[in-house]
């Protein structure tokens, strides 16, 4: 990034809210990957409920502990690229917030399978996505996109 | 030949409808909104992209959700999830506490099916089974399901009582 066209603050607060929610998304994510055992699983659950019912229960909400760790690198990664005036990994963040904060909305809401940490990234997403999209960030996007044409 | 037929429940929830997954082509169309708004320019690949994603990952949630959080009760089964008791197993219904109360003991009692605790957006009822233990049933519409239940334990109360006993 050249001087000639400094980065505002604005792409500074997306990209540290990016950063804060990747940061809750991974260790939401190890957490849960780690902490939810089938065997104890298996061992609350009334002895009458099937092991397949157990089994498939556990397995969402293996899923959904390895989708939140993996949207927390992806938001990590693209947010790096962001941050550097790449309009493609910024059009990409922004998509992936979008998704991930639907993801987590519908995990909490219908089977509560994510902890509090991961519905908590949900407020920095929204926020780097609104920062991401203002006016003033734009403008930078494109002068750095048309900066790096001309070099 | 007479063929069998399922009796209809006294009460069902689905829980969770599969209208979720009209949140895939929403927020398709919310980034192409932001795409189109923020003169990021709009193309249709990343959209359609987490169309396919957030649509494929909403589908594995709704069906557990009706797996694991759906409730029916018939004649004779309570269904929560996937845990069924029998409905001549419960002995009692405890009351809904009275605003202000304190909260009853049968509120950390453990919440029937396989979810840790009663799932988000459900009230439990109190239920006293046959071998001492309480459990909690659970529901969107509790008000509904205590009702069913309620009528149920009195229907066969009235079934098990000696003929020519007083009511």
């Amino acid at each position: 990034m050249t001087s000639a066209n400094p980065r505002p603050r604005i792409v500074e607060v997306a990209f540290w809210s990016w950063m804060a929610a990747a940061a809750l998304l991974i260790v939401a994510g190890v957490l849960e990957m780690t902490m939810v055992k089938y065997g104890d699983m298996r061992h609350t659950v009334a002895a009458s409920v099937p092991d397949s019912d157990v089994r498939s229960l556990f397995e969402t909400y293996r899923t959904v502990a390895i989708v939140c760790a993996v949207l927390g690198l992806a938001i990590g990664y693209f947010a790096g690229r962001t941050r550097g005036g790449n309009k493609r990994f910024r059009r990409g963040t922004i998509a992936l917030s979008v998704a991930g904060v639907v993801l987590l909305l519908a995990a909490t809401v219908l089977l509560n399978a994510v902890t509090l940490l991961a519905v908590l990234a949900v407020i920095p997403l929204l926020v780097a996505v609104v920062a991401a999209t203002r006016e003033s960030a734009s403008e930078w996007f494109d002068a750095a996109a048309s900066g790096s044409d001309g070099d | 030949m007479t063929e069998a037929v399922a009796p209809e429940p006294l009460f069902y929830e689905a829980g969770a409808t599969w209208y979720w997954l009209l949140a895939g082509p929403i927020s398709a169309a919310a980034m192409l909104y932001i795409e189109v708004n923020a003169g990021i320019g709009a193309r249709l690949l990343p959209p359609a992209f987490f169309l396919v994603l957030v649509s494929g990952f909403l589908a594995i949630q709704v069906k557990a959700a009706r797996t694991h959080t759906s409730v029916e009760l018939t004649h004779d089964k309570l269904r929560q999830g996937a845990e069924t008791i029998d409905v001549c197993n419960i002995v009692r219904i405890f009351p809904e506490p009275e605003p202000g109360d304190a909260p009853p003991s049968w509120r950390s009692a453990r919440a029937l099916g396989e979810l840790a605790g009663v799932p988000r957006g459900r009230t439990g009822i109190g239920l006293k089974l046959a071998e001492g233990r309480t459990v909690q049933a659970w529901a969107r519409k509790d008000e509904k399901l205590r009702v069913a239940l309620t009528d149920l334990l009195e229907q066969r109360s009235a079934e098990n009582r000696p003929p020519g006993a007083a009511s």
